[in-house]
């Protein structure tokens, strides 16, 4: 993985329209979106559509990065993540409904280096303010951002009623925010 | 459906919840639509959208990396190569600045096509082997609708839907070319006014187009338009 200083100088490179610079923060990148992408749709073509789909959009929107003030790689992970859950909604309302049973399991592998590099950033405190939450909610927030479920299948997974799913979350989101803010 | 934690107090702003949920992708496309109305003019707001953005982020450190096929890469980079030059140049090659526009505008009353503003609005649709790409200058309601890669299915055609931000009924916005190049053409402002916020697809057609108004075969892609 690369440093956080040549990834931000590689996008501000691609906002001047230079390819070399897109080529090589693809080659530092397509592993770590690929991984976001395809956890949320859980096939390999799909997946490769939308990866595709994130770093075009990475190429026309190279000047807008600045603006968000996110490192580098959240605000890649961020584009990249929305795109698989705007084709994941689409594929939805198409009638495609996910089938919960068949998810992964929300396991987690331990933090690889690049998890400690994000980690060891200002945000290792939401791994606290999430241990802080019962299981449960946590595995729901998480289930939410990695696997892009709506309360819907957060509902049927947790095998509670829609509208306790809806006030769990919200609770647990403002439990968050008060630990971070803490 | 009821329970009895339903009831959540409402005293307090219920912002930075309500942008958790918005980041997290878990509002209704009805409390979406509305959330991202408020947050174009509100950078307190925009500021609660980019901590839980940054925050959530962490999830995906968990994550292993997973290597795509190797012929993904060529098939992006392809995608962004320089538009050749010639009759069939892109009309994305060709955008200038709004400080170029405004000098260029004595030059701009003869040399319309050349000089034109750039997209505002565009979209990829990719599926597979298919990439189509439009763009959309609102300035001279012009849409650009380019194949760059694959083709329609034998003896059918490729046409490209527009569905409005709270829609549901897909718009024809008339066909992709066959071959790989690109088309221009005018669309009735009322259209060009619906393509901010607009998801749109591209479908599989008997010769001609759908003959109902309505995609008839496969939608082959579907994405959202962005602002460039």
């Amino acid at each position: 993985m690369r440093t956080r200083a040549e990834i931000e100088e590689m996008i501000a490179r691609i906002a001047l329209k230079d390819r070399h610079a897109f080529s090589e923060l693809y080659d530092a990148t397509n592993g770590k979106l690929f991984g976001v992408v395809l956890r949320v749709l859980n096939n390999r073509a799909e997946a490769e559509d939308v990866l595709q789909e994130v770093y075009l959009r990475v190429w026309h929107k190279a000047d807008r990065y600045a603006v968000t003030g996110h490192s580098p790689i959240t605000w890649l992970v961020t584009v990249a993540r929305n795109l698989a859950i705007d084709r994941l909604r689409a594929k939805q309302r198409q009638g495609h409904p996910r089938d919960v049973s068949e998810m992964s399991d929300l396991a987690d592998p331990g933090p690889s280096p690049e998890a400690q590099s994000i980690a060891a950033s200002e945000n290792a405190r939401l791994n606290v303010c999430l241990d802080a939450l019962e299981p449960d909610r946590k595995d729901a927030v998480r289930g939410a951002y990695l696997e892009g479920h709506s309360y819907a299948d957060l509902a049927e997974k947790f095998r509670v009623p829609l509208n306790t799913m809806r006030t769990w979350l919200r609770r647990s989101l403002i439990s968050l925010r008060d630990c971070l803010n803490a | 459906m009821t329970d009895e934690s339903d009831h959540m107090d409402h005293t307090e702003s219920n912002d930075p919840a309500l942008a958790g949920e918005y980041v997290l992708r878990l509002l209704d496309a009805v409390e979406e639509a509305r959330f991202k109305a408020r947050l174009k003019d509100d950078p307190e707001l925009q500021r609660m959208v980019h901590e839980w953005e940054r925050e959530l982020a962490v999830f995906a450190g968990d994550l292993a990396e997973v290597r795509p096929s190797k012929a993904l890469k060529s098939r992006i980079m392809a995608q962004i190569a320089p538009a050749p030059t010639g009759p069939k140049r892109s009309i994305f090659g060709l955008w200038v600045s709004g400080a170029a526009a405004v000098a260029m505008i004595g030059f701009l009353a003869f040399a319309p096509v050349l000089n034109a503003p750039g997209p505002k609005f565009h979209v990829d649709l990719v599926s597979g082997d298919l990439v189509v790409a439009a763009g959309f200058i609102p300035e001279t309601d012009v849409m650009i609708v380019q194949l760059n890669q694959g083709a329609p299915r034998p003896g059918r055609v490729l046409e490209l839907w527009l569905i409005a931000d709270g829609s549901e009924t897909p718009v024809s916005l008339g066909l992709v070319p066959s071959e790989i190049g690109e088309i221009r053409v005018t669309i009735p402002p009322a259209l060009l006014a619906q393509v901010e916020g607009a998801t749109m697809a591209v479908s599989d057609e008997p010769p001609g187009g759908s003959p109902t108004g309505q995609p008839t075969g496969d939608i082959l892609a579907s994405a959202a338009v962005f602002e460039l």
